[in-house]
C-alpha cells in the first residue's frame, strides 16, 4: 500500500495583527517574513496518516509512506522531520514561482509527479491552504486523476488490502464510510492530529535518508504554461473591515461590567424572547 | 504539627474572613504544584501533599498576622502572586501548608514621573503597571517573557530578569524601594532612594528570597522614558555559537548598551526562525533609548558585527513579527497544555550564567551529554539573552517525548536527570546553576556547591528572619 | 448570461442554501430569467425523500427535479455532464456549503470551464465575470477573473437569505429518475449513516461562542450548560474543537458554522477573520476578552475588556435571580 501526503508550508497568519493587512492591497502579498508551518490542514493529513500506519503495523500490512511538497529549500527543515517521524520518502519539487492562488498548477504538478513517481493507492492532503484559501486543489487532483475524492476528512484507517474506512464531515453530518482505493482524501478540521515530534534519534537515524529535489522539467511542467492555463486569475486585494462600534463597558470589577452589560443590553432582550 | 487543620483554618478566617480562605479540592490541588510538575497535574496526578488552605490577604497588616499566626503555630507558608513559577517554588511539601497569595493586593499606588518611579502593591501584575505607563509615555523597562501574568511580589521575590536587561539591568536594578513583611509579624519599609552608603544595602535580603525569608506586600520601581519610536532592531544568521559569543563579548567590553541581546544556536534558532535561520545560529540587537544614542549604539552593533565575514543580515521584518508574539499570556499556557497533552511532548529550560571564558565550554559539554545520555529528546538547543560586562546567561531549551512512564515517573526519568547535567557542569566550571528563575525547590541539592565558603552568609540569613522554618520549606534551602 | 442553479437537496439545509441563492440572484438583478423560464435549477434529491415537499419548499420557479439514490458527488457530477454538456450555461452557480464548493470544481473540470469556491460577489462585465472572494484566512479580498466558460462558482457560507414564497401551480418543473445509475467508479459504501439534521447554530438567535482562552474541555462543558440556562446555543473557535473540547458541530467560522443570531456573546475569542467570518452577520456582538489588544474587541459592538469568567459567572446569577423573582 503506497500512500503519498502533500503539504505545503505557508505564514502562521495568526502571528499578524490586523495592521499589517491594512496596507497591503498590492499583489502579491509578501509574507516571506513571518514564520513558516505546515499548513494546517496539511499538518492533519501527515498525522492522521502517521496514525493509521501506527494501526496498520499491528495488522502487518505493509505500508509505504511518501510526503510531497512544490517550493522552495525552506521546505526542507520539515521534510527531514518528516523522514524521521517514519515517511519511508520525500519529495520536493523546486519551485520559487507564486502559484497562491494557481491551484490548477498545483494539481498539475502533482499529478504529474503521481503518474510518474506512483502508482500510489492513497493520497492525502489538507482541503485548503490558509494563503490561497482556494479549496480547489485536492478536487483537481481527484480529477486529473479520476479519482474519487472524500472532502472534510477527520480520520480514516485501513480495513483491507484496498479499502479505508474514512471518517469525514459533510454538508448532512459526521459520516463513516468504506472507501476503495485509489482514492484522494481532502483533510478538514480533525480533532486532536497535531504532527507529532521526531526525537533527536529518529533524527539521527534518517540523517543519511536524502530528500528527493525534483524538477519541473522532469515533471514535464511548463511553468508559463500553467500560468497561462489557469482557469481564474486573481486580479486584485482589498482589505476587510470589519469594524464595529466597539462600546467599552467601564466599570471598578468585572463583577459590575457584566451587571452594566446585563441591565442595558441582556434583560430586555432575554425577557421578551 | 501541633495544629489539627480545622483549627489552622479556623485561625485563618478569623484573621481573614471565610470569603478569603479558600478550601475547595481543586483548588488546593493546582495550588500544590506549579510549571515544573505541570505534566502530573495535567493528567490529574497530584503528587504533593496538598495545602490546607490558599488565602488571600487584603493588606500588610492581614500578612503580618497571618505570618505570625503561622509562625506561632508551625505552618509552612507558600507566598505565591502570579503563579508562573518554573522550578518548584510553588509546590507545598509539608502536610497542610498554607498559600499566601497576594495578587488581590494589586493597587498601583502612585506612579511619580518627576522623580522617575512608581510604587505598587505586590498583586499588580506587570502588564497592567506597563501598559499603565506606557500611556503617560514610560516604561518599567522590565519586560519577562511572562510579563501578562507574573505579578510584582513574584518578579521581586525570584530576582527575574527581562528582555530588555542588557539595557535596564535586572529586577535588582530596578527596584529602588519595597515593604516586606516577615515571620515574626514585623512590617519593613525600605525607603526609596537614589541610593546610599550607610551599611548593607538590604534591598537584597529581600530581592530574589523567594518567599523563604518574608512576604513582598510593596515595591517601588524605576521609570524610564519610552521611547519605541528609536527601536533599531538589528538580526544576522551565523555558523557558531562560539562567534556570536565573541559579538555579544566586544560589544559589551566596547562600552555599548543595547536592550535586547540574544544569540540562538541552531536548534533554538530554527524553532523560533524557522521562515530564515536555514540551520543557522542567530543573533537578534535592538538599540534603544534616545533617538542620538540608538542610533550610535547600532552602527557600532553593525561595525563590529560586519567584521566577522560568517554573519549574515537579516531584514527586520522577519524579527519584527517575532518580537512582536514573544510575550506569553494565559492563552499561550492553555495552548501549550493541551498539545502537551495531544503529543506527550513538553519542554522545559534551565538558565546559567558563566564568565565569557567559560559560556561556551558550558554550553558545548551540556548539549552533548545531554543529547547522549538523556531518552527521547526531541530538542536540546539554547540562548543566550541576557549579557554583562563579564559573561553572559545560557537559556538551555529541552524538549522531550514522554514515552513508557506514568505522569509521575517524568521528572525522574528526564527532568531531573537533564538538570543535574546542566547544573553540575555549570557549577564545575565555576558558572551559576540559576541564572533568573530562582532556585526553586529541584536546584536546592547542589545550593551548597553553588555557594561554597559563601554559604554561611545565606544560611544565617534563614536563620536569622525565619527561625521557625516556615517558610516556604525546601525552597533554596534544601527541605 | 445564461445561468443555472444547482441544488443538492439531500443536505438537511438545502432549502436555506437556495434562499441564500435567490438572494445572490437578486442582488446581482439575475433573477427575472428564473421567472421567464429561461434559467433553471437542478435538483438532486435522494430517492428516500418526498418529492413534493421539496418541491413545495424550493423558492424556485423553473427545475428539474434529478433523483438519486443518495447523496454522492461522483454520481451527480456524472449526471450533471450528462445533462449539460450538450448545450451548457455560461454560468453555474452552487450553494455555499462543501457540497457546493466540491461540485463547482469537479464540474468546471469536466467542462472545461473555471471555477471559484465561496464567492460573496460577481460582476458582469462585457461577457467576462470577475468573482470576489476573501482569501489570505479572511484578512483581504480578492477579485478573480474567470477565463474559461462555463464559469462555475459556490457561495460563501452563509449568505443574506431571501424566502419567497412561490405557490406550487406557478412552479414549472420536470423529474428525472437516475436512482438506479450507476458508475464505474463506485468508490463509497457508507458504515454509518449521517445524521439528518439542521445545525442548530444557524437558527439560534442567540449563541455564546466560546474561545481557546477557556482553557479546557471541563470548562467548556460548564459553558455548555450555562449557554443551555440562559437559553443560548454554544459555538466554539477551531482551538476548541481542534482539542476536542467540543464537538465538530459546534465550529463556528470559515471552516464551521455561519451563524447570524440577533446577539452573539464571544467569550475568550480572539477575533482571527476565519472566526469572525462565522459571527458577522449578527446584529450585535458582545465580546469579552481580557486583552485589551484582541482583535475582537474593534470588530464588536459592545465589549468588556475583563476575565470572562467573572463576567459569565455573574451574567448566570443575574439570569437567575430575575428567574426566580
Ligand atoms: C512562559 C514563561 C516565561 C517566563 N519568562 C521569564 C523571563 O523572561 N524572565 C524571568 O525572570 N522569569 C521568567 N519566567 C519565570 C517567572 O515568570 C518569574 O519567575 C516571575 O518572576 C514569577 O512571578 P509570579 O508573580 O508569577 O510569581 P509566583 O510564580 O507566584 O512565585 C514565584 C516565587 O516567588 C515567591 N513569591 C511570590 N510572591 C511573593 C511575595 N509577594 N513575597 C515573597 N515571595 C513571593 C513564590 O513563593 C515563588 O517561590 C517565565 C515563566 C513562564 C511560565
Ligand atoms: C485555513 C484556516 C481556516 C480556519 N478556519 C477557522 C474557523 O472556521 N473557525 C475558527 O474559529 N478558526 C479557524 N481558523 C483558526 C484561526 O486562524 C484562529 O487560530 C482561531 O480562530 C483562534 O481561536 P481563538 O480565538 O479561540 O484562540 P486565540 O486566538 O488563542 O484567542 C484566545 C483569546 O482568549 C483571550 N483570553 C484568554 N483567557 C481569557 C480570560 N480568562 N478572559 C477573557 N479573555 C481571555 C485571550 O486574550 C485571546 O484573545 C482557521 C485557520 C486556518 C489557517
Amino acid at each position: 500500500m503506497r500512500i503519498l501526503v502533500l503539504f505545503k508550508i505557508v505564514p502562521d497568519l495568526d502571528l499578524l495583527q490586523d495592521k499589517e493587512w491594512t496596507i497591503k492591497n498590492t499583489l502579491p502579498v509578501e509574507t516571506a517574513y513571518v514564520k513558516k508551518i505546515i499548513n494546517v490542514y496539511d499538518e492533519s493529513a501527515l498525522e492522521l496518516t502517521l496514525k493509521m500506519a501506527d494501526h496498520s503495523i499491528n495488522n502487518k500490512q505493509q505500508i509505504e509512506l511518501s510526503a510531497f511538497t512544490i517550493g522552495e529549500p525552506h521546505a526542507d527543515l520539515f521534510l527531514k522531520k518528516l523522514l524521521a517521524l517514519g515517511f519511508n520518502n520525500t519529495y520536493r519539487v523546486q519551485c520559487s514561482a507564486d502559484l497562491r492562488f494557481n491551484p490548477y498548477a498545483i494539481a498539475y504538478i502533482i499529478t504529474a509527479f503521481a503518474s510518474q513517481y506512483g502508482p500510489y493507492d492513497l493520497i492525502a492532503m489538507g482541503m485548503q491552504s490558509s494563503d490561497g484559501d482556494n479549496a480547489k486543489t485536492a478536487l483537481l487532483v481527484a480529477e486529473m486523476l479520476t479519482w474519487p475524492c472524500i472532502t472534510g476528512v477527520t480520520g480514516f484507517e485501513l480495513r483491507d488490502l484496498d479499502l479505508v474506512a474514512v471518517r469525514n464531515i459533510n454538508d448532512q453530518g459526521l459520516v463513516e464510510q468504506l472507501v476503495h482505493e485509489p482514492a484522494v482524501l481532502a483533510v478538514g478540521n480533525a480533532p486532536c492530529s497535531l504532527l507529532r515530534v521526531p526525537t533527536l534519534r529518529d533524527i539521527k537515524s534518517a540523517a543519511d535518508q536524502e530528500i528527493a529535489i525534483i524538477s519541473l522539467q522532469s515533471l514535464g511542467c511548463d511553468l508559463k504554461k500553467l500560468n497561462r492555463q489557469n482557469d481564474t486569475e486573481l486580479e486584485s486585494l482589498n482589505t476587510v473591515n470589519n469594524t464595529r462600534a466597539g462600546l467599552v463597558i467601564e466599570g471598578t470589577s468585572a463583577e459590575e461590567k457584566a451587571r452594566l452589560l446585563y441591565e442595558k443590553h441582556l434583560k430586555g432582550w432575554l425577557s421578551s424572547r | 504539627m501541633s495544629l489539627k487543620k480545622e483549627q489552622l483554618i479556623e485561625g485563618l478566617v478569623e484573621i481573614l474572613g471565610s470569603e478569603k480562605v479558600i478550601t475547595d479540592p481543586e483548588v488546593l490541588k493546582e495550588s500544590s504544584v506549579d510549571r515544573f510538575r505541570r505534566f502530573e497535574e495535567l493528567h490529574g496526578v497530584y503528587t504533593q501533599p496538598l495545602p490546607a488552605a490558599v488565602v488571600y490577604p487584603q493588606d500588610s497588616s492581614q500578612v503580618a498576622a497571618v505570618l505570625k499566626f503561622a509562625s506561632d503555630k508551625g505552618i509552612n507558608i507558600v507566598p505565591r502572586t502570579g503563579q508562573t513559577a518554573t522550578e518548584g517554588g510553588l509546590e507545598t511539601i509539608v502536610e497542610n501548608s498554607v498559600v499566601l497569595d497576594g495578587s488581590e493586593m494589586n493597587e498601583i499606588i502612585k506612579i511619580d514621573s518627576y522623580n522617575m518611579q512608581a510604587t505598587c502593591q505586590c498583586g499588580t501584575p506587570l502588564q497592567v503597571l506597563e501598559d499603565q505607563l506606557r500611556e503617560q509615555g514610560y516604561t518599567t523597562g522590565h519586560s519577562p517573557q511572562s510579563k501578562p501574568l507574573a505579578q510584582l511580589g513574584g518578579l521581586v521575590a525570584t530576582r527575574s530578569i527581562g528582555q530588555f536587561s542588557t539595557l535596564y539591568g535586572g529586577i535588582e536594578d530596578m527596584v529602588v524601594g519595597l515593604e516586606a513583611v516577615f515571620p515574626n509579624g514585623e512590617i519593613a519599609r525600605i525607603k526609596n532612594v537614589p541610593r546610599r552608603a550607610a551599611g548593607p544595602d538590604i534591598r537584597h535580603v529581600v530581592i530574589g528570597n523567594e518567599g523563604t525569608l518574608c512576604f513582598i506586600t510593596e515595591v517601588t520601581v524605576k521609570i524610564f522614558k519610552f521611547m519605541p519610536e528609536n527601536n533599531i532592531l538589528l538580526g544576522y544568521t551565523l555558523e557558531n555559537m562560539k562567534t556570536g559569543f565573541e559579538i555579544l563579548r566586544q560589544i559589551m567590553a566596547d562600552g555599548y548598551k543595547p536592550s535586547v541581546a540574544r544569540l540562538y544556536d541552531r536548534e533554538d534558532g530554527a524553532y523560533h526562525f524557522s521562515h530564515f535561520a536555514n540551520d543557522k545560529c542567530v543573533l537578534i540587537l535592538m538599540a534603544e533609548g534616545p533617538k542620538k544614542i540608538a542610533e550610535a549604539t547600532a552602527e557600532a552593533i553593525e561595525e563590529i558585527v560586519g567584521a566577522h565575514t560568517e554573519c549574515v543580515k537579516v531584514d527586520t521584518p522577519y524579527i519584527q513579527t517575532w518580537f512582536d508574539n514573544l510575550n506569553w499570556d494565559a492563552t499561550d499556557v492553555a495552548a501549550e497544555r493541551a498539545e502537551i497533552l495531544e503529543t506527550k511532548n513538553i519542554g522545559n529550560t534551565t538558565e546559567i550564567s558563566a564568565d565569557w571564558a567559560t559560556i561556551n565550554k558550558i554550553y558545548e559539554v551540556c548539549i552533548e551529554r545531554i543529547r547522549n545520555e538523556i531518552p527521547d529528546m526531541t530538542l536540546v538547543g539554547g540562548h543566550s539573552s541576557h549579557s554583562y560586562i563579564n559573561g553572559t546567561n545560557l537559556y538551555f531549551v529541552h524538549y522531550y517525548n514522554v514515552v513508557d512512564c506514568k505522569p509521575e515517573e517524568e521528572i525522574l526519568k528526564y527532568h531531573h536527570p537533564i538538570k543535574k547535567i546542566i547544573v553540575e557542569e555549570t557549577i564545575k566550571a565555576g558558572g551559576s546553576m540559576c541564572h533568573h528563575h530562582g532556585v526553586g525547590k529541584h536546584r536546592t541539592p547542589w545550593i551548597k556547591d553553588e555557594y561554597g565558603s559563601s554559604y554561611y552568609i545565606l544560611e544565617t540569613l534563614k536563620n536569622a528572619f525565619d527561625p521557625e522554618g516556615v517558610m516556604n520549606k525546601g525552597t533554596i534551602f534544601p527541605g | 448570461m445564461k445561468y443555472k442553479v444547482i441544488i443538492n437537496a439531500c443536505s438537511p439545509s438545502y432549502k436555506a442554501r437556495a434562499e441564500e441563492i435567490l438572494s445572490f440572484l437578486q442582488e446581482h438583478h439575475l433573477t427575472s430569467g428564473n421567472a421567464a423560464g429561461y434559467n433553471e435549477a437542478i435538483v438532486f434529491y435522494a430517492e428516500e425523500q418526498k418529492a413534493e415537499d421539496i418541491i413545495n419548499r424550493l423558492p424556485f420557479k423553473t427545475f428539474k427535479m434529478v433523483r438519486i439514490k443518495h447523496y454522492q458527488p461522483e454520481i451527480i457530477l456524472t449526471i450533471l455532464q450528462e445533462l449539460e454538456i450538450g448545450s451548457p450555461a455560461q454560468i453555474y452557480i452552487f450553494p455555499g456549503d462543501s457540497s457546493g464548493n466540491e461540485l463547482a470544481v469537479r464540474f468546471a473540470w469536466r467542462l472545461n470551464g473555471s471555477s471559484l469556491v465561496a464567492v460573496e460577489k460577481i460582476t458582469i462585465q462585457d461577457n467576462a465575470l470577475v468573482g470576489i472572494k476573501k482569501v489570505y484566512s479572511g484578512n483581504l479580498r480578492g477579485a478573480f477573473i474567470f477565463n474559461y466558460k462555463p464559469y462555475c462558482f459556490s457561495l460563501a457560507r452563509g449568505m443574506s437569505r431571501f424566502e419567497a414564497d412561490i405557490p406550487v401551480e406557478k412552479k414549472n418543473y420536470t423529474f428525472h429518475d437516475y436512482s438506479s445509475k450507476t458508475i464505474s467508479l463506485q468508490p463509497h459504501d457508507y458504515l454509518e449513516s449521517p445524521k439528518e439534521e439542521e445545525n442548530k447554530l444557524e437558527k439560534s438567535s442567540f449563541i455564546i461562542a466560546a474561545g481557546r482562552g477557556t482553557g479546557n474541555s471541563m470548562e467548556i462543558s460548564r459553558l455548555q450548560n450555562i449557554a443551555r440556562e440562559l437559553g443560548a446555543e454554544l459555538g466554539v473557535s477551531r482551538p476548541v474543537v481542534m482539542n476536542a473540547w467540543a464537538p465538530l458541530d459546534q465550529l463556528l467560522g470559515a471552516s464551521g458554522a455561519v451563524v447570524s443570531p440577533d446577539i452573539c456573546l464571544t467569550l475568550a475569542v480572539s477575533g482571527s477573520p476565519p472566526f469572525y467570518y462565522g459571527i458577522e452577520k449578527s446584529k450585535t456582538i458582545i465580546a469579552v476578552n481580557h486583552d485589551e489588544h484582541a482583535p475582537i474587541l474593534k470588530a464588536a459592538d459592545i465589549v468588556i475588556i475583563d476575565d470572562y469568567k467573572k463576567v459569565i459567572d455573574t451574567l448566570i446569577k443575574l439570569a437567575a435571580d430575575e428567574k426566580g423573582a
